[in-house]
């Protein structure tokens, strides 16, 4: 594949779009391609920037049931990203550029347009940057590759595909600013794969437990120094302490 | 990272006297700021204290120090270890922020120990303390540096306005415009008078008239409001201004290369909203009106012709 220039959407759309959230959501949720766009702006939208990254397709996949393409998906979209400049990558007008421009049908796919919240939610950054990188239709799919690859391991995508398969064990972590460090991340996840694994079945409740007692941990101890394995093993054993509770 | 007023269940040393559990005793950052287009170089960064019980700690390893980078806008967090020597640099890169980043550091137990000393403050003074491994011993909440990336400096409009339409604005040549809560000022026009803007906006020697009809009133009611806030005492500096109103950096940018000079709360107290805003903006009056001038002078020329 060739080279292309990143784009980003201008102030001028994004403040548009902000404005006529109803509006733009509708029309979204009624046009299964994005020809309607540059109506809706009179100019352009899109500004280039001078960053390049290789050229790169993604599948569509409806409501993202395809597990397996949806971690396909992710790593593609990592792949090809993963060296711009993290002022661009966590820049809401950079995905605006790929939801409603490069990749449109792929984005509209993964998500049923159920009403103005997801497109203010999932694609629009509307409850904060953090959790709209985190919530965002593609934006997510980035960070997951991002905060869980582990080049130690085997298969370094050993806990990408954990969390893929089912978001909930690795989705409440992202809302909290200690999933910034990606070794505390990828030390929940390890220690919460390991407990099911032992146990052999998944209460999938649990996980907005695991993500409170890391905050409380982190309340008194300083979070950002604890080693992977310590996270893990604390983790771990936390989650057996869960798991024996139901047993009893 | 911001501990604050945050209490501890034993003795921490904050380098906020008030939140401290040590009598009298500092815990800071120390180093050289460079600035470069690139970001900011933190040179020789160690850590400082005149706490003798802590510098043992440390010397003894039995405690951990560390700087904590953040910047929430770009989700980015990373440690660095300090030490007491000279030689540790630390590069802010650019390319990492935008807008605020919090530059703080702590002081941690590596391993478990009994934490007993005689600069603790009265209320701890003869008690000991079992510590666990990664407990915070020490605070410093640092200080904010701020990053922008600006790329629209040369064009003052561009960096101040942004200008679009709204669907559910009446054709009625009203408009709106929102100040707060943005990086820019937003105006917003009904769709039809967003389009007619923009014909205008491009038609050469029209922008100046543009610059006066909307722009300078905009611009001095927007100059009117950081005056009275700065007259009450809202903001504690101007770069607090421009963290409440993003916008205000290009102004921050345009006035110290009109006036040659840092801009201060003082000038703000001084200033005629009017007045500046039509220096912010190139004084486009004159031209603007020659430019009609032309147009007035061209149309007679041409009802003459017909005659």
């Amino acid at each position: 594949m060739s080279k292309i220039y990143i784009k980003m959407m201008t102030d001028r759309a994004y403040e548009h779009l902000k404005r006529n959230l109803g509006v733009i959501a509708n029309k979204i949720k009624d046009n299964d391609d994005n020809s309607w766009v540059l109506d809706e702006f009179i100019d352009y939208p899109f500004v280039e920037k001078k960053y390049e990254i290789e050229d790169f397709v993604l599948e569509e996949n409806k409501e993202s049931s395809d597990k397996k393409l949806d971690f396909q998906n992710s790593v593609t979209l990592y792949n090809a990203l993963k060296n711009l400049p993290t002022f661009i990558i966590t820049n809401e007008k950079f995905w605006l550029w790929l939801y409603f421009e490069k990749f449109y049908k792929v984005t509209k796919s993964m998500m049923e347009i159920k009403g103005v919240s997801t497109v203010r939610d999932h694609w629009m950054f509307g409850q904060g940057i953090r959790r709209g990188l985190m919530f965002g239709v593609l934006s997510r799919c980035f960070f997951r590759v991002s905060l869980t690859i582990d080049e130690s391991r085997k298969d370094k995508f050993e806990l990408t595909k954990w969390i893929v398969e089912l978001p909930e064990r690795y989705r409440n972590l992202t809302w909290r600013v200690y999933s910034s460090e990606k070794h505390l991340v990828r030390g929940i996840i390890s220690g919460e794969k390991k407990a099911v694994e032992k146990i052999g079945f998944e209460n999938a409740s649990f996980y907005p437990s695991i993500a409170k007692y890391v905050s409380r941990i982190g309340s008194v101890k300083f979070l950002d120094v604890i080693e992977e394995k310590d996270i893990e093993t604390l983790v771990y054993d936390k989650m057996i302490e869960y798991y024996n509770t139901i047993k009893k | 990272m911001q501990v604050r007023s945050k209490l501890f269940p034993y003795p921490v040393l904050n380098h906020n006297i008030i939140n401290s559990s040590y009598f009298n005793k500092i815990f800071e950052l120390s180093f050289e700021r460079v600035d470069s287009k690139n970001g900011i170089l933190l040179r020789n960064i160690k850590f400082k204290t005149d706490s003798n019980y802590i510098l043992d700690l440390f010397r003894n390893g039995l405690i951990g120090v560390k700087c904590v980078i953040e910047c929430s806008y770009t989700v980015f967090r990373r440690t660095y270890e300090l030490s007491t020597e000279d030689g540790n640099n630390i590069l802010l890169d650019k390319n990492d922020f935008d807008g605020k980043v919090e530059i703080s550091s702590f002081a941690y137990a590596k391993e478990n120990f009994i934490l007993f000393s005689d600069e603790f403050s009265d209320e701890y003074k003869g008690m000991e303390f079992e510590i666990d491994k990664y407990d915070l011993i020490a605070i410093n909440d640092g200080f904010i540096a701020k990053f922008e990336h600006l790329e629209t400096e040369e064009n003052v409009a561009k960096s101040i306005f942004n200008i679009t339409f709204d669907n559910n604005i009446e054709e009625d040549g009203m408009y709106e415009v929102k100040y707060e809560g943005g990086k820019k000022i937003n105006i917003y026009l009904s769709r039809n008078e967003y389009q007619n803007y923009k014909v205008v906006y491009n038609s050469v020697g029209f922008k100046e008239v543009f610059f006066s009809m909307l722009l300078v009133p905009v611009l001095t009611e927007a100059f009117t409001t950081i005056k009275k806030l700065t007259e009450l005492d809202t903001f504690s500096d101007i770069e607090d201004i421009c963290t409440q109103y993003g916008w205000f950096y290009s102004i921050k940018y345009r006035y110290n290369q009109l006036k040659n000079h840092e801009l201060t709360k003082d000038d703000i107290l001084e200033w005629s909203p009017i007045q500046i805003a039509q220096e912010i903006l190139g004084k486009p009056f004159a031209t603007s009106l020659c430019n009609i001038l032309d147009v007035v002078k061209n149309n007679k020329e041409g009802d003459s012709d017909n005659e």
